[in-house]
Formats: C-alpha cells, structure tokens, sequence
C-alpha cells in the first residue's frame, strides 16, 4: 500500500533539498521516486510538471531567507553569495523547526555558528557577530521579563531576583565595538573575551547591552544560577582569581546597585 | 446559526505598520473586529504583547493561527499546544481557526501554507487532527481553504469536495476564503461558484476577503497584496446573502497601505456586505 504521507515528504524534499532546483527541472521522476513517492501519486506528480514545485520552492525558501536575512543584515553583507548557499545547506540538513517565524534566525544562526567555527576561509569573528546580531530581537521578544520586585534588600544568604528578560553571552570578539558602523564598512572587531549583560528596561520595553568586567560577568553567571549572593561572590572571585577583599565587595555592590537602579536586579528573593 | 458574542461585519487583521494608527483610535468605530495571529503574540514579551493588551480591550477579537499544520505528519508540539490553549483561554472567542494544509512533515516547520493530498485517508487523518485540536484548545474549529498551486499526488476528488469531506468527518466549521477559492479557481480552471455549492454553507463561521499577485501568466498567488477584486466580492456577497451575518476579514500582508486607505476599503466592502445582509433578510422574510 502506498505511503499516504509520502507525497507530503516528497514536497518537503523538493523545497529543501539542495539539488532540488536544478533536479525537478532535469529528472522529476527520479527525483520524486528518491522522496520515497510511487505509484498513482508519482504519475501524477510527473504528469503535473516541475513548474509549481519551483514556483513553492521559490516562495517557501525565499521568505525564509528574507527573514533570516533581515535578523543578521551585517553577517549576511559580509558572506555575500555565500549567504544564499548556506542558507540552502541549512534547509536540507536542518531547516526551521520553531513555530514561530521570529524565532527561525537564531535557530539559523545556532546550527550556523558551529559550522562556521570549522571553517578557516571565513572570519573568526562571523559567528560571534551573528549571535550578537540577533541579540536585540531576542531579548526585546523574550517571554519572560518583568517581574514583580521583591520588595527585600539584599541578604546575603538568598539569592536574588532578576528580571526575565535578561541574559549573559560571552563573545571571543568585542563584536558590540563595530554595531555602530555602515554595514557595507565593517571592521574587524578586536579579538578580545567579552561579556555582554543584555536586557529589556522594564517600563521602556528597550534592549541594553552591558560589556562587563571578567569578575562582574562571573557574579551575573552565578547569580543568573540561582546562587546566593555570598556563595556566588566567592565563586567569582576564585573563578577570576581575585580574592574576596574590601576592594572586590566595594566593586561588586556597586555593580548590584547599577543593576537594581536599571531594574535588572528586583531584590532578594524572600 | 450565529453563536452569541460573535461580531460581524467587515474586520482587520492587525499588522504592525496599522497597529500605531489603530493605537490611536483611527479604527474607533469603523471595524467590527481585529483579526489575529495567536503566533504573533504567544511567547513574547517586551512591547508587542504590552500593545495588544490594550487594543485587546477595544476591539472584539478573533483568533487565527498559522503554524498548527494540522495536515502534518508528526505529533502536535505540546509546548506549542499549550501556549496556544493559555493563550486563547485569555483572548479566544466562540472558536479559533487555522488552515487546511501542512506546513511541514517529520518536525521541519517551514512556514508556509502547503497543500496535502484530495483523498479519503488523508481527509480521515486531517479530520481525526483537527479533533484532537479541538479537545486539546477545548474549543471548535474552523479550518480555512488554502490557496493550493498544485494538487499534492493522485486526487480522488476535488478541492471542494475534500473540504467538505473534513469538515463533516471533523464536525468543525468553515472559515471560507472566498479570494482562495477565486485564485484556485482561476489556476485550476474551474468555476468558483460551482466550488461554493458544493461545500456545506450552513458550517461556514468567517470569510476572509484578499486581494492576490500574478506569479507568472500562468498563475496568481495569494499575497493579499492588492486591493479585493469585485469579483471576489461578489462571491463574498453571494455567500452573506445565503448564511446571513458573519464576521468578514479584509486581508492584508503585503504593499499595506495606511490605515485610512486600508478604512475606505473596510467602507466600500462593507456597502457590498450590508447589501448581502438586508438580501438575506429579505429572503428570509419571503419564506
């Protein structure tokens, strides 16, 4: 008995399948067959031409291109016409899995990012700037954010309460130096560990990034955890190989009372 | 066969290039409705949710998603599910909608309204998906004719006879895109009218009205990038004469232009739906 759902996966291939643009034109049949149709369903397939699958594969893969391409605008200038080539191995190999169309470029740019790593004929930096790229849209979108405040002052034994919308990326690259430049005009950004603190402001509905210190950044990994405020001092002062002193508590509170006045941080969590 | 607490007359659906227009209260008044995509809003914060909150408020709403595919292959994202379900439990009316169609097989979501097979088995299985919906978001359904630019394997039937098939299998309603009919009709040579009668009028719940592009000589596609043809709006008219009020949706997605062009066009097609409406009265009066 015939698959009923072949002819659905025979579409699939033929919008997502790298070779399937020049292969619909040159070998439908075989081309179908290989999507696993037969019978009744593939003669008709046959019958009915390649022209409206091209015609699908066009619109399906373009508006996703265009989307994704409207997230990473700088990463896409830099790649050129290769842009349009890894967008076409990302459909056959991965392809969107989310619901929601906003969420496709960072799914684009999570499977991108490995790929790119591996590959010495594009710049170091093109995965960081691409993350960083999406950045913005994904914390403005993010579900969670705020929160109500706890209405407890910091307690050293608690942890504390951060607003929802905010989240830590590190970077090998100071990609955020170049996010003021002409597009068409990016510069090498510095090759330089970078910890960024983005968040929504709670009233404003705005995103902000916060290029941290290696010790702040290692506090907000702690504190993000869920530690309390004494145990994830100590630990950010061993991971940065410091040591707990007046002059790192003195720096650190007045991290915490930046944080508290962007309302990022909402208090101790009761 | 109107539900309570179910607008009707001609609605927008609400896009973000009107959404500051609307916020402003240049559509007080002169839209029944606003039509929205749950996917647009559900697991999202920051402004967009903050916005529809209150326009949510002002308008009556009504519900229609995207990215069900309830023509698909695989289970159904329960994350996804859930959202949906939360979502409309807060913002839902008397049903939610989606397509009759897939939007991608075996996980893949590819974001696009794409035809599934004119047969008894595969409308069997749509029609045992769209249950399970219904359980699922504890609410009917209405699903929509697509436009389709290619019969997906051998038919055993027509569209339209397949559309009825589910939706009696189903028990759910109808939300009949009568610019989809036209532009299949157009496609694939066959007379839009003869389409209408065909599928059963008493479970259509909404119309969307649409304008639609030409993709090549060959064939149109549905952008709902143009204004609505007139004769479109006459299979519009010639179904609110038959089933009486009913919430109609002008569509718009592409080349959308400002909310007081898109108004005149909510006016010009309402004349063409009040007129349909006082016919049906009328009818009904005579029998």
């Amino acid at each position: 008995m015939t698959d009923p759902l072949a002819p659905l996966r025979a579409l699939q291939g033929a919008l997502c399948a790298r070779d399937a643009a020049s292969a619909l034109r040159t070998d439908l049949r075989g081309f179908l067959s290989r999507q696993g149709l037969e019978g009744a369903d593939l003669e008709a397939m046959v019958e009915a031409g390649p022209t409206r699958l091209l015609a699908y594969r066009t619109m399906v893969q373009g508006r996703l291109r265009r989307t994704i391409k409207a997230y990473i605008p700088r990463v896409a200038h830099l790649l050129g016409n290769r842009y349009a080539q890894e967008f076409c191995t990302y459909m056959e190999v991965r392809a969107p899995r989310t619901h929601y169309l906003r969420d496709v470029p960072a799914e684009f740019v999570a499977w991108a990012r490995e790929r790119w790593a591996t590959m010495p004929d594009l710049p170091a930096y093109l995965g960081d700037l691409a993350r960083y790229e999406i950045l913005r849209d994904e914390v403005a979108n993010a579900p969670g954010g705020g929160e109500p405040e706890t209405g407890q002052a910091l307690a050293l034994d608690r942890p504390l309460r951060i607003d929802g919308s905010a989240q830590l990326q590190k970077f090998a690259y100071a990609v955020h130096e170049v996010a003021g430049t002409p597009i068409d005009q990016t510069p090498e950004p510095p090759a330089r560990a970078t910890t960024l603190l983005v968040y929504r402001n709670r009233k404003t509905h705005r995103v902000h990034f916060v290029d941290l210190t290696p010790r702040a950044g290692a506090l907000m990994r702690r504190l993000l955890a869920g530690e309390p405020v004494q145990v994830a001092l100590a630990g950010a002062a061993s991971d940065t190989g410091g040591q707990l002193n007046d002059e790192f508590l003195a720096a650190m509170v007045h991290f915490l009372t930046d944080l508290s006045e962007r309302g990022v941080v909402l208090g101790a969590e009761p | 066969m109107q539900q309570k607490n179910v607008p009707t007359g001609i609605g927008l659906g609400l896009r973000s290039r009107l959404m500051k227009a609307i916020e402003r209260g240049e559509a007080d008044g002169e839209i029944a409705f606003l039509e929205i995509s749950p996917e647009n809003h559900m697991h999202r914060g920051g402004s967009s949710p903050a916005r529809f909150l209150k326009l949510a408020d002002r308008f009556p709403i009504i519900t229609h998603s995207l990215a069900m595919s309830l023509g698909g292959t695989g289970p159904f994202d329960a994350g996804y599910m859930g959202e949906m379900k939360r979502f409309l439990d807060r913002f839902g009316g008397a049903w939610h909608s989606d397509h009759l169609c897939f939007c991608g097989a075996d996980g893949r979501a590819l974001h696009d309204l794409l035809p599934i097979p004119f047969t008894k088995v595969c409308a069997q299985r749509v029609a045992d998906r769209i249950r399970e919906v219904q359980d699922r978001l504890g609410r009917p359904m209405l699903i929509e004719n697509i436009s389709y630019y290619q019969a997906l394997g051998h038919s055993e039937m027509d569209e339209a006879t397949f559309v009825a098939e589910v939706l009696e299998r189903a028990d759910c309603g109808l939300l009949l895109d009568v610019n989809n009919v036209y532009v299949n009709a157009k496609n694939h040579d066959f007379d839009p009218y003869a389409w209408l009668k065909t599928i059963p009028l008493h479970r259509v719940r909404q119309l969307h009205v649409a304008g639609h592009e030409r993709w090549d000589e060959t064939m149109l596609i549905d952008t709902h990038g143009a204004e609505v043809l007139p004769e479109v709006q006459d299979m519009m008219s010639w179904v609110i004469e038959r089933i009486g009020p009913t919430p109609v949706l002008l569509e718009r997605d592409r080349h959308i232009p400002p909310l007081a062009e898109m108004l005149r066009e909510v006016r010009a097609l309402d004349a063409v739906y009040q007129a349909a409406v006082a016919r049906h009265a009328a009818n009904r009066a005579q029998a």
